[in-house]
């Protein structure tokens, strides 16, 4: 690669089944086209994989990786990317997280590592400054995500490494389990913590003592590093942030009637004060951060017994409003326990909620719960269903298939109350209350992923856009959809675009950091190709393009019954044609050839003969 | 004599590790923790401690160079002689906070040399878990014995 600042230029690759360890050099290809982060494992996921490999199987592989302006002085940006084909979803399965991982990977000398084949005992990846080792993690397996951490800092007696690892959820393959490092940072959905179970790897560990070169003079940086601040210090949501974190919104959607409530029945959660950004306020002991930010949006809370990472929204939602569990300590300690066995939260409470309405619907009894009752509200049951779920005992091992599965398996009818868009549970908006989360929820390249294109933002806060209504959510969507992308790859924390930054200024960011050339509209189609590319992705797993595209009945036919969003429902098929029209693709949701040129992702075109057969 | 030191409310830090990063791009251009003057320590549950030259006024590190490269300036800061130093390590060794250590590359014994009076760090912080203050205002002086803070998480082991 020609020598961009930001990036180390180099990526690991790890194979498990011979033990082989290697190191290949990013092309210049791969960074101007794709950036870095989520695009480049898109794109190596893509050239990689053959099409209908079992994610679960040694063919898949797992990619952890970082951005160019990972680790640099720009703030939001210690993020880490883990991408595999996805257990849950059979689509890139990427997931993101704050933290200190990336940071530290990316001062160990490489930009990522991808990991491939399959151990035949549990091993751990030691990458410490350069120096890589497969270690024994025999004893570590069975070990929760907190555990394992302190294990392995004892271990390796360092209190600076940083650990990404697995807890028993992931060591069972169950298909939507974490990956958690520093405790409360999560790569939570779509499964990735599976896919390192499915490869008997425990974790990887990392230490760097390297810096970050950079195109830049550091007078140049500094400049551009006051310049954010002055940026983020004037923000408003920053300050909410500070204070109350994702939950912040928590408050708001329930009383716009949007907050999902017993798997999506209502959109108005009664309990809502005792599990508001208030309540948690609250019980707040101490603000934590990621890596190099100072928007500081984490906190640990202490209730009466549990001491944990304060929820945040979707957890709030998918543990609480979705199950009617309204107690802020039960809410709390279903949060711990996903936390410590590594479930991603909203899945997890996404298809408890599935079981309970099936429940109530009689679609299931006590027998099929081993004599649980599932009524909603049930915390007991609730926590002891994680539990089940984590280690795949009983009831739980349906569940831990996710959803959609679940509802194979169970039958009966149960599919309508599977809340879910191609595999993956339904994040915390109903779509009903929101029009555009709805689009992008039908249309994400990941399934229903909020962070896809999170339209809330626009829809909630801006002048001028209408949140129940359905026009003109296409190019809206689409739009939103590309800039997380680009955001995704840089990488960025999904909110940099809510503390101020604007393009124009994220463009700056890149060019100062890389030195490559960036202007609004040319990360705008970084975003779009990589958004185009995941569609080919998803093509080649067999997906129908516009019949794939669909959320649950229940949205379509059935009015929120109460509160601020009372009487709305979901016209998909018209938004989708217009969604289809503003991203040049044909009416059946196939990028058109001409789309795919532009993008210089010629060399897909025979993807498209899929839709003929 | 009354002098300054940066001052820690390890209560009020967050573990965002701004500090390293400045102190970093300050001292060596680049972003680099690993070689920040000023580290912070994450121990759970839910402690994050930044170590940072006390600037002792009996100082171990002082005593236990033999080659007279550790000495103090006029403002009492802690001030390394390049020329003396021999990268010995025993500096390093008897620092009880950690706050002393060699470069990588030079193997010259660095640590905070509060940036000519303008700590980029304490400027930085978002918290204000770091302040430039008189050592007798600051919380070490109240607290006594801010030795037995850092001994009590064994951060030297």
């Amino acid at each position: 690669m020609r020598r961009y600042g930001g990036y180390q230029g180099t990526l690991l690759r790890i194979n498990l089944t011979s033990g082989k360890i290697g190191e290949e050099k990013l092309t210049d290809n791969l960074v101007e086209n794709y950036l870095g982060g989520r695009g480049i494992a898109s794109k190596i996921l893509m050239d990689e994989l053959k099409a209908n490999i079992d994610p679960l199987g040694p063919e898949n592989k797992i990619i952890f990786i970082t951005g160019p302006l990972t680790a640099t002085v720009i703030p939001t940006t210690s993020r880490l990317c883990i991408s595999a084909k996805s257990p849950l979803t059979r689509l890139v399965g990427c997931g993101f997280s704050g933290g200190h991982f990336g940071p530290e990977l990316k001062f160990s000398g490489y930009d990522g590592l991808i990991v491939e084949g399959r151990s035949d005992r549990p091993v751990y990846i030691w990458i410490n400054h350069g120096k890589v080792e497969i270690k024994d993690a025999t004893y570590l397996w069975g070990k929760d995500t907190f555990e394992t951490e302190d294990l392995i800092k004892k271990e390796l007696q360092d209190k600076r490494i940083e650990v990404a690892c697995i807890g028993q959820a992931g060591e069972n393959k169950v298909r939507f389990a974490s990956v958690v490092h520093h405790k409360h940072f999560l790569v939570g959905r779509r499964g990735m913590g599976a896919v390192m179970g499915s490869k008997n790897l425990k974790a990887v560990a990392v230490k760097g003592k390297g810096g970050i070169n950079v195109a830049s003079s550091p007078e140049k940086i500094w400049q551009v590093y006051d310049e954010v601040l002055e940026i983020m210090n004037k923000n408003p949501v920053v300050a909410l942030f500070h204070d109350h974190g994702t939950a912040a919104s928590v408050g708001l959607v329930n009383q716009l009637g949007f907050m999902p409530t017993r798997n999506f029945q209502s959109g108005v959660f009664e309990k809502i004060s005792s599990v508001d950004e208030k309540a948690y306020f609250s019980l707040s002991f101490k603000p934590f951060s990621c890596w190099g930010c100072p928007v500081y949006c984490r906190r640990i809370l202490k209730g009466k017994e549990v001491t944990c990472a304060r929820p945040e929204h979707q957890t709030t939602f998918a543990l609480g409003s979705l199950l009617d569990n309204g107690d802020t300590e039960e809410v709390m300690r279903a949060n711990l326990l996903c936390d410590q066995y590594g479930l991603d939260s909203i899945s997890t409470g996404g298809t408890i909620a599935f079981a309970m309405e099936c429940y109530q619907r009689k679609i299931i009894t006590k027998e099929d719960t081993k004599g649980l009752d599932l009524s909603w509200g049930n915390s007991r049951a609730i926590n002891k269903l994680i539990e089940m779920i984590a280690f795949r005992e009983d009831f739980g091992d349906i569940l831990a298939d996710g959803s959609y599965l679940a509802a194979e398996k169970i039958g009966r009818n149960s599919q309508k109350y599977a809340m879910q868009v191609k595999g993956l549970e339904i994040p915390g908006y109903d779509p009903r209350g929101a029009k555009g989360i709805g689009l992008n929820y039908a249309t994400a390249p990941r399934g229903a992923d909020h962070n896809d294109g999170w339209t809330i933002a626009e829809e909630l806060y801006v002048e001028g856009v209408d949140r129940l209504t359905m026009e003109g959510k296409g190019k809206l969507t689409k739009e939103i959809q590309d800039k997380s992308k680009t955001i995704d790859s840089a990488i960025f924390c999904m909110f940099a675009l809510d503390f101020g930054y604007t393009l124009e200024f994220i463009s700056t960011c890149i060019t100062t950091i890389t030195g490559m050339k960036m202007s609004p509209e040319k990360i705008l189609e970084i975003g779009e190709r990589i958004s185009n590319l995941e569609r080919l992705f998803a093509l080649k797993e067999g997906f129908k393009g516009k019949n794939d595209d669909v959320l649950p009945s229940r949205f379509i036919q059935e009015e929120l019954p109460f509160g601020a969003s009372k009487g709305e429902k979901l016209d998909l098929e018209t938004m989708l044609r217009d969604y289809y029209r503003v991203r040049e693709w044909d009416e059946e949701g196939f990028p058109t050839g001409k789309k795919l040129r532009s993008l210089g992702l010629e060399e897909y075109l025979n993807l498209l003969k899929i839709k003929d057969k | 004599m009354s002098f300054l030191i940066i001052s820690v409310d390890e209560k009020k830090c967050i573990g965002c590790r701004i500090c390293e990063i400045v102190c970093s791009l300050t001292k060596e251009k680049k972003v680099n923790p690993d070689r920040s003057r000023i580290k912070v320590y994450s121990l759970y549950p839910h402690i994050d401690l930044p170590v940072v030259c006390r600037q002792c006024s009996d100082a171990p590190c002082e005593k236990a160079c033999q080659d007279e490269a550790i000495s103090r300036n006029q403002n009492n800061t802690m001030v390394i002689d390049s020329d003396n130093c021999t990268g010995c390590d025993l500096c390093v060794e008897a620092c009880p906070f950690g706050a002393i250590f060699l470069h990588p590359e030079t193997n010259i014994a660095i640590t905070c040399d509060l940036c000519e009076d303008e700590p980029v760090c304490v400027k930085y912080c978002p918290t204000g878990s770091l302040s430039y203050t008189l050592w007798e205002d600051s919380l070490e002086a109240k607290r006594g014995s801010e030795k037995a803070l850092y001994e009590k998480f064994h951060l030297k082991e």
